[in-house]
């Protein structure tokens, strides 16, 4: 038995030596492209700061949530600045309240809400 | 056994007191969602598929098989989210979970008897995104055929800090205490493996059982 403990230790070494870390590279900022859905450059951008957002797998909770909705053309969510992009198709727009309670919906409170008009 | 039963409690309170922390594979998603669970360790097997009602509710099927006592437990299992803190660098959430149902056994003196059955207890967690620590417990009755109360507690730490979308590693302690056992105290070390919507952790305890756990969301 000491031994299969042993080995599951070496495994758990070669885990993170042979470079997973290197999977952890992430962009910060606006970005060039988005996780779900994807930027429209004619519509409104919609920087959302979010409190709690610390747990990838919870955070699929906040694209799910916004992404079931038919005037967001995509969302980012960048968990290094815990922020939320949001991307508005062209003439949409989404009241902060609304905003408010999607982020609670999925688990997560509003710290605070900035918009980038768009140029369409 | 009342003794014992006290001392777990107290033993209970104190590390909910002490670290204000529950076990991860967190049993609300969001409104519309579904979780599918499997968690496999030396004492049962269990599988459990909820849907998410309310950012605080989720209600669903559990199945479990006792291995010791060889039973089958199906309940209705109901998950409170009671509090979540959600601060700038890290959330905390404190559950209430509980099911009702029905067990059945095979094992001799019963015979494919069905008996009523349920369970009850907290889970907390908190994490930022280097630490993470949980804690639960749990009272199953499953009528003659079998009595517990459960408790475990966890700390994790991630080698390195992922984007959203990576992949993620976390090395778990894991640390489960049940005051009917033989073993009472089991230490299972435990490596999770998270991406996307799917989340599995391999361990092995010292005792020599294998555990796996794997959740979906969708």
């Amino acid at each position: 038995m000491k031994n299969a403990f042993f080995t599951f230790f070496t495994a758990l070494a070669m885990i993170v030596m042979t470079g997973l870390p290197a999977l952890a590279e992430h962009t910060a900022g606006l970005p060039e492209k988005i996780q779900a859905g994807e930027i429209n450059k004619t519509g409104t951008l919609i920087q959302i700061g979010v409190n709690g957002l610390v747990c990838d797998f919870c955070a699929r909770a906040l694209e799910k949530v916004f992404m079931k909705r038919s005037d967001i053309a995509g969302i980012d969510v960048n968990l290094d600045d815990s922020r939320v992009i949001i991307s508005l198709k062209d003439d949409a727009d989404i009241d902060d309240d609304t905003l408010r309670k999607l982020v609670t919906d999925a688990g997560y409170n509003v710290s605070n809400i900035t918009r980038k008009p768009g140029h369409g | 056994m009342t003794s014992r039963l006290l001392k777990a409690g107290i033993l209970s309170l104190w590390l909910t007191l002490a670290a204000i922390t529950p076990a991860e594979a967190r049993p609300i998603s969001y409104p519309g969602g579904w979780t599918s669970m499997t968690m496999n360790d030396g004492e049962r097997n269990m599988l459990h598929l909820n849907y998410t009602f309310t950012p605080s509710f989720s209600l669903g099927y559990n199945a479990e098989y006792w291995r010791e006592d060889q039973f089958q437990l199906h309940a209705l299992q109901m998950n409170n989210l009671l509090k979540r803190w959600n601060n700038p660098g890290s959330q905390a959430n404190l559950y209430l979970q509980s099911g009702i149902g029905a067990a059945y056994s095979d094992k001799r003196p019963f015979d494919r008897d069905w008996q009523p059955a349920g369970f009850t207890g907290i889970a907390a967690d908190w994490e930022n995104r280097r630490f993470y620590t949980s804690y639960e417990n749990r009272y199953t009755w499953a009528g003659d055929f079998h009595a517990s109360f459960m408790q475990q507690a966890r700390v994790g730490v991630a080698p390195y800090i992922g984007g959203y979308g990576d992949l993620h590693t976390w090395f778990i302690l894991q640390v489960s205490h049940t005051p009917e056992a033989d073993d009472r105290l089991t230490v299972t070390p435990i490596v999770r493996l998270f991406k996307g919507d799917h989340l599995a952790e391999a361990g092995i305890s010292n005792h020599g059982d294998v555990t796996f756990n794997w959740t979906i969301r969708f």
